[in-house]
């Protein structure tokens, strides 16, 4: 084999490897979750993504050159290695994790991406979903739309996600029912709600088991369940 | 209903705008007709289910869409019955090349149906409105008061007749723009270039930054640039062609791009219709070079100084090495005394645009620049479609 082949060779195979080392990386980075490759081998791939370029394109000119291709289409070749080929690696790697995500099954891509969304606490809004399901009409008094309460504060979130029941943020509204967050959300703890109500029922959400605790015929009191920072649901009495 | 028939429903939306494509193109152009017939095919159905929900007060549901479907593929059958045949797929010349394209297009499309909607915005708006068109049958109230409700509908809808027809996630909707982006521009190309060169160039669009990430996102942002993108295609072969099927094709694709989302990008398309005009044509690489000089020279101007710097680094420098390439380009063209300096326009115009857009939204919403970064990026994935495209005309020459 002369050494123009041998060169030609290991230029090709430098390519193949550093293009396959990178849409590996990527598939572990979308595979598992944002940050993965840097916190697991410190190798910061989106900084260093054009790395994966570099043999490609000197493996393009070399094979081009030997081809006496038109110069235009040398320059181009080599362009369209460093600049369009790593987002197409990146873009490999997406597809090559949704792939093996697709055989982990729906419920368990529905789960992550839930969490990605909402963190844990779609959860909570399951189970308040469900509560109501029964009362189309039902109006749920939201805690203020600002930090701790970052989801369950927020009324673009809350409705979409409890439609067809409709939510507010007015500690005026006549809502019959009242969300219980101690939600910490990029700030300290600050119970929800925290003025006293006169309460028909208070539905304890439990994140262990998911069967909630009701207390019937007890007014809420924000200082009773301070220390135990509880999620729930309370109806209130309108008597 | 369930999940195969909302695929296929889905699906199917190709149909009766294949017809359409072929009245507007032909039926020599078949291939293009069938590239872009589902991308059509959603505009037409979502707006004609629009129409006769708020003009004609018909409730939406599974029976009413169906007819409108049904209603819309007769008419398009009928008018097009003359010019129908169908595109013959070869896979003898690169058979390795179309099993590799072929399989990546359906591992987008197939993987997409695993996942839901858990994006902020599609959440709290696209989807949503879907969900309650779903459940009202009507563009209620509701809907218009919402945050941003007045957003035009035309992914809400897609969502509304995928959850009618029995899909459960509306996601795989979003595959289908890159693919119809990939294969639009591939079947327009090959007018000019080999099947390889088309090739490349259509993978360079379409892996240009966040576009096929985007692919996956239920936002407005994609559909957007595939609309505003082959819009601008069809201009741009109608200057060369001048066949008018091409102009009037580009001007409905650019036009459709205000039914997607109400950004004023297309007005650059439209100018752009005027460089058939000798007279502009001739002076074109002048307009481009000034184009260029105040575009940059705004940035030096104190009033602009803070929305140039902002576009400048949330955008261009975002998106590097783009501008560069586009930089390396131009000065090329203008060594080589180049002719064809649309694709130069069109980048500079879109830039023009942004600023002028930024600006006064600014005015209007002071501390738009110091907000989230991610929104004025997702706007301008297009962007660097024109950089693409400009660094591909060099094999013209």
């Amino acid at each position: 084999m002369s050494k123009e082949k041998i060169l030609a060779v290991l230029l090709g195979l430098a390519a193949a490897a550093s293009t396959l080392l990178f849409v590996w990386l990527f598939c572990l980075e979308f595979y598992n979750y944002d940050n993965f490759v840097f916190s697991t081998y410190r190798i910061n791939i989106y900084k260093f993504g054009f790395v994966a370029g570099i043999f490609p394109a000197i493996f393009m000119f070399y094979y081009l050159t030997r081809k006496k291709s038109d110069v235009s289409a040398k320059i181009l070749a080599v362009i369209f290695c460093l600049v369009s080929l790593p987002v197409a690696i990146q873009a490999m790697g997406n597809l090559a994790a949704r792939t093996a995500s697709m055989f982990k099954g729906k419920e368990y891509i529905m789960q992550k991406s839930m969490q990605t969304m909402y963190g844990g606490d779609y959860k909570f809004m399951d189970f308040i979903k469900s509560y109501l399901k029964d009362d189309k009409n039902a109006v749920v008094m939201l805690p203020p739309n600002v930090p701790p309460w970052r989801h369950t504060g927020n009324p673009q979130i809350m409705n979409s996600y409890l439609y067809p029941v409709t939510t507010t943020n007015s500690t005026e509204s006549a809502a019959r029912y009242i969300l219980i967050s101690s939600e910490t959300e990029s700030a300290v703890y600050h119970l929800w709600p925290d003025f006293n109500v006169s309460a028909d029922k208070i539905i304890i959400f439990n994140w262990e088991i998911g069967a909630p605790t009701i207390i019937e015929d007890t007014n809420w009191d924000p200082e009773v369940w301070q220390d135990k920072k509880p999620w729930g649901l309370i109806i209130k009495n309108n008597e | 209903m369930n999940n195969i028939f909302g695929a296929v429903a889905l699906l199917s939306l190709a149909i009766p705008s294949f017809f359409i494509n072929l009245i507007i193109l032909g039926k020599k152009r078949v291939n293009e007709a069938a590239a872009l017939s589902w991308l059509t095919g959603s505009i037409v159905f979502t707006l004609s289910i629009y129409l006769i929900n708020i003009f004609f007060g018909i409730k939406l549901g599974i029976v009413s869409s169906l007819l409108a479907y049904a209603a819309i593929t007769i008419a398009s059958f009928v008018g097009s019955r003359k010019n129908i045949t169908f595109p013959k797929i070869r896979f003898s010349n690169y058979p390795l090349l179309n099993i590799v394209v072929i399989a990546l297009a359906l591992l987008m499309f197939a993987t997409a149906f695993f996942y839901l909607v858990a994006d902020w915005d599609a959440v709290t708006l696209f989807d949503f409105r879907a969900r309650i068109l779903l459940n009202e049958g009507f563009l209620a109230n509701k809907i218009i008061e919402m945050t941003y409700g007045g957003y035009p509908m035309y992914t809400s809808l897609l969502h509304f007749w995928v959850y009618v027809t029995g899909l459960w996630t509306p996601m795989p909707i979003y595959p289908l723009f890159t693919i119809s982006l990939a294969g639009g521009i591939f079947f327009v190309l090959r007018k000019f270039y080999s099947v390889r060169i088309s090739l490349l160039i259509s993978l360079a669009v379409i892996f240009v930054p966040r576009l096929f990430a985007n692919s996956f996102i239920p936002y407005t942002n994609l559909p957007y640039t595939v609309l505003l993108m082959m819009g601008v295609l069809y201009i741009y072969l109608w200057t060369k062609s001048k066949n008018t099927s091409d102009l009037i094709f580009g001007l409905l694709l650019s036009a459709a791009t205000f039914w997607v989302r109400d950004f004023p990008f297309a007005l650059v398309n439209f100018a752009l219709v005027f460089l058939a005009i000798p007279a502009v044509k001739k002076h074109s690489k002048v307009l481009s070079i000034a184009a260029a000089v105040i575009l940059v020279s705004i940035y030096f101007i104190p009033e602009f100084h803070t929305i140039a710097n902002y576009l400048k680094y949330t955008v261009y420098e975002y998106y590097s090495p783009y501008w560069m390439v586009f930089s390396g380009v131009f000065i090329y063209k203008l060594i080589k005394k180049q002719k064809d300096w649309f694709w130069a326009l069109a980048y500079l115009g879109y830039g023009t645009i942004l600023f002028a857009g930024t600006y006064i939204f600014n005015a209007k919403f002071p501390g738009y620049n110091l907000g989230i970064y991610d929104a004025v990026q997702r706007m301008t994935i297009f962007i660097n479609i024109p950089v693409v495209l400009i660094a591909s005309s060099m094999f013209e020459n």
